[in-house]
C-alpha cells in the first residue's frame, strides 16, 4: 500500500481535510459537508455505473430511504435518535429498499434497467409525498441535531454542530466508506462486476453468476447511497419527498458524470464540484439550470470521462513525455 | 478411451432459421477433435450449441455420460468445459493475471489449474501478466483467453478458431500448445477452416457444411480426397 504513490496522496489530502474547519468559514464548511455527503453517495453510485455498467436513474430512492429513516426515527423514536442507532438503520433500511429494487430491475439491463430504477423510484415518491400523516407529504419532516454515544447537542446551534463534532464523524464515515469502496472494487467480486461490464456473456463463461453478482453490487451501492442520504439529513436539517424523485437521481448522475465515471475518485471530484457550481448557480442567476445543462453539454462533447478523466489523460501525458 | 463428449441428433434454431441439422458426434478423452469447415458452415454453432449458447430444439448433449443439453452456460463451465471463444473476447479493463484469477476465483480453492502449468504451456504470459487486456496484441490475447479457460480446470476445452489471424511462426507454438494441453489430461474440441492446421493437430475430424456433418475420419483422407479438399477451401 505505502510504496503507491497514490496512498500518499490520499494521506495528504486526508491530513489537509482535518484541518478544514479552521480553514473555511461556516457557510463554505456547509457547503462542503454537502460536498462530502454527495462523495459518499457517488462512490456507491459510481460502483453500478462504473463498475458494473448499470445506469440508474433512481438512486435518489435510496438517498431518500436513509434520509427518511434518520427523520422518521426522530420524529416517532426519539429515544433512539443517536448517531450510533441512525447510521445503522439507515443502512439497513437502504439494504432492505434495495434487495427489494434491485430483485426487479438487475434481471434487465440498459434502458431496461434505468426506466426500471427510475419507474421503483418514482413509487416511493409517491408513497413519501401521499403519506402526509406519516411522512410529511410535500413539507416533509424536520431534522434535529441528534445524540451521540449519550452526548447530547441540545442547545447548540446546527453551524457549531456542523463545524465541530459532525464534522470530524462526517469525515470519519467518509473515510470508512472510501477505504471499504477501494476494497470492494479491487477485490475478487470486483473484479467480477468489471468482467461482467465488460461482456456479461463472457463472465457466465467463467463461471460468474452475473445476476447475483448484479444484485450485490445494487444492494452495496444502494447502502453507500442510503449512508450518504442519512449523512446528510443532519447537514440540511430537513428532508422531503423530492429526494426520490428522479430529477435528484439526475443530479446523482449528474456528479458522478461531472467528475468521471470511471476513475475511482471521479465521483468524489465530481460531487464536490457539482455542490459549489449548484449552489454558486443559484445564487448568481435565475436561470441556474441552464448553467447546470451547460456544464453537461460541454462535458459529454469536451471531457466525456469526466474531469478526473481529463485529469488522468492529461497526467499520462505529461508522463509519456518524460 | 473413454468417451466424454457425445452428441445425439442435435437440432439447432435461430428464430425460424435451422442453423445445426442432426447433428451427431463423440470426443473420446485426453482426445484432440477438429470441426472442420468454411465460414458459415456451423462449427462455432456447434461449439456454442455445447457450451449453451444456442438452446437446442432437440437432441441431447452428454458429458462424462450427464446429459447436460439444459444446464445453463454457466453450469456447464463448472462442470469442467472450458471454452476459448473466436473472437477471444478477455477482458479489456483487467490484467492478463487479472483475467486469468477470475475463473480461479469464481471456482473457488480446490484442484485448480497452476499458474506453472499454464506457464509451462504459454511461457510468453510470465512477460505480460501486469498489462492490461486492451493492450495486447491478437495472438497474446488467445494465449491469455485459453489459459483463462484452462484456469477452470476443465476436462473438455472447447477452442474456437483458435489459429485464426495468427503468423505462421505463433500458429506452430499454438500446435505445440495444443499438444502439451492434452498431455496435461485435458481433452480438445477445435473448430478450424484450415485443414492443413488441422492436419498436424487432429487425429479425427469432422467436417461441417451447411449445419450437417459430412464426414468423419482422419486429416489426411481430407487431404488425398480433391472434393473434400474443395469443399473445406484449402
Amino acid at each position: 500500500m505505502s510504496k503507491n504513490p497514490r496512498w500518499i496522496v490520499y494521506l495528504l489530502i486526508f491530513i489537509v481535510l482535518l484541518f478544514i474547519p479552521r480553514i473555511l468559514s461556516i457557510h463554505d464548511l456547509m457547503l462542503f459537508e454537502y460536498g462530502i455527503t454527495f462523495a459518499i453517495v457517488g462512490l456507491g453510485f459510481n460502483l453500478l455505473l462504473g463498475y458494473t455498467g448499470l445506469l440508474s436513474f433512481g438512486h435518489g430512492a435510496y438517498f431518500a430511504a436513509g434520509a427518511y429513516t434518520v427523520a422518521m426515527i426522530g420524529k416517532y423514536f426519539p429515544q433512539a435518535y443517536s448517531l450510533e442507532i441512525l447510521i445503522p438503520a439507515a443502512l439497513f433500511f437502504s439494504m432492505v429498499l434495495s434487495i427489494i429494487f434491485g430483485f426487479v430491475c438487475v434481471r434487465h439491463t440498459k434502458i431496461f434497467f434505468s426506466i426500471l430504477a427510475l419507474s421503483l423510484s418514482m413509487l416511493l415518491f409517491a408513497l413519501l409525498f401521499k403519506l402526509y400523516h406519516i411522512t410529511g407529504g410535500s413539507d416533509g419532516l424536520r431534522v434535529p441535531l441528534p445524540n451521540l454515544f449519550g452526548m447530547s447537542f441540545k442547545g447548540i446551534r446546527r453551524p457549531e454542530f456542523l463545524s465541530g463534532t459532525y464534522y470530524y464523524f462526517l469525515l470519519g464515515m467518509f473515510t470508512v466508506s472510501f477505504l471499504v469502496m477501494k476494497g470492494i472494487v479491487g477485490s475478487p467480486f470486483g473484479k467480477a462486476l468489471q468482467a461482467i461490464r465488460d461482456n456479461e456473456v463472457r463472465a457466465e463463461l467463467i463461471g460468474i453468476r452475473v445476476r447475483r453478482y448484479r444484485l450485490y453490487a445494487f444492494v452495496i451501492s444502494g447502502m453507500f447511497v442510503g449512508l450518504g442520504g442519512a449523512l446528510w439529513t443532519f447537514v440540511n436539517g430537513h428532508v422531503t419527498a423530492d429526494l426520490s424523485h428522479w430529477v435528484f437521481s439526475g443530479e446523482i448522475v449528474y456528479m458522478t458524470l461531472l467528475g468521471g465515471f470511471g476513475i475511482f475518485e471521479g465521483p468524489i471530484i465530481g460531487a464536490m464540484i457539482f455542490t459549489y457550481l449548484k449552489l454558486y448557480a443559484m445564487g448568481n442567476t435565475q436561470y441556474w439550470m441552464f448553467v447546470i445543462g451547460g456544464t453537461l453539454i460541454v462535458l459529454v462533447l469536451l471531457l466525456p470521462n469526466g474531469v478526473a478523466g481529463a485529469f488522468s489523460t492529461l497526467w499520462s501525458k505529461i508522463k509519456k513525455s518524460d | 478411451m473413454e468417451m466424454l463428449l457425445k452428441i445425439e441428433n442435435l437440432d439447432v434454431f435461430i428464430g425460424s432459421t435451422q442453423i445445426l441439422r442432426n447433428i451427431s458426434l463423440g470426443v473420446n478423452e485426453r482426445e484432440i477433435v477438429c470441426l472442420l469447415g468454411r465460414n458459415g458452415a456451423g462449427k462455432s454453432s456447434i461449439i456454442k450449441s455445447i457450451i449453451g449458447l444456442y438452446p437446442s430444439r432437440s437432441g441431447k448433449i452428454f458429458f462424462k455420460e450427464k446429459d447436460i443439453t439444459p444446464l445453463s452456460p454457466r453450469k456447464k463451465v463448472l462442470s469442467g468445459i472450458g471454452y476459448s471463444p473466436e473472437d477471444t473476447r478477455i477482458f479489456t479493463e483487467l490484467t492478463v493475471e487479472e483475467n486469468i484469477n477470475l475463473s480461479t476465483w469464481v471456482r473457488g480453492k480446490g484442484e485448480i489449474f497452476s499458474y506453472e502449468k499454464i506457464f509451462s504451456i504459454f511461457p510468453k504470459i510470465k512477460d505480460f501478466l501486469d498489462r492490461k487486456g486492451l493492450n495486447l496484441s491478437g495472438g497474446e490475447k488467445k494465449m491469455v483467453s485459453i489459459a483463462r479457460a484452462l484456469a477452470l480446470n476443465p476436462s473438455l476445452l472447447l477452442l474456437d478458431e483458435a489459429f485464426e489471424g495468427l503468423a505462421p511462426l505463433v500458429v506452430n507454438h499454438f500446435m505445440e500448445a495444443l499438444n502439451q494441453i492434452r498431455k496435461l489430461g485435458v481433452t480438445i474440441l477445435l473448430g478450424e477452416s484450415n485443414v492443413r492446421i488441422v492436419s498436424q493437430v487432429t487425429e479425427r475430424t469432422y467436417i461441417i457444411e451447411r449445419g450437417e456433418i459430412i464426414f468423419e475420419g482422419h486429416p489426411r483422407e481430407i487431404l488425398e480426397n480433391e472434393k473434400l479438399l474443395k469443399l473445406v477451401g484449402r
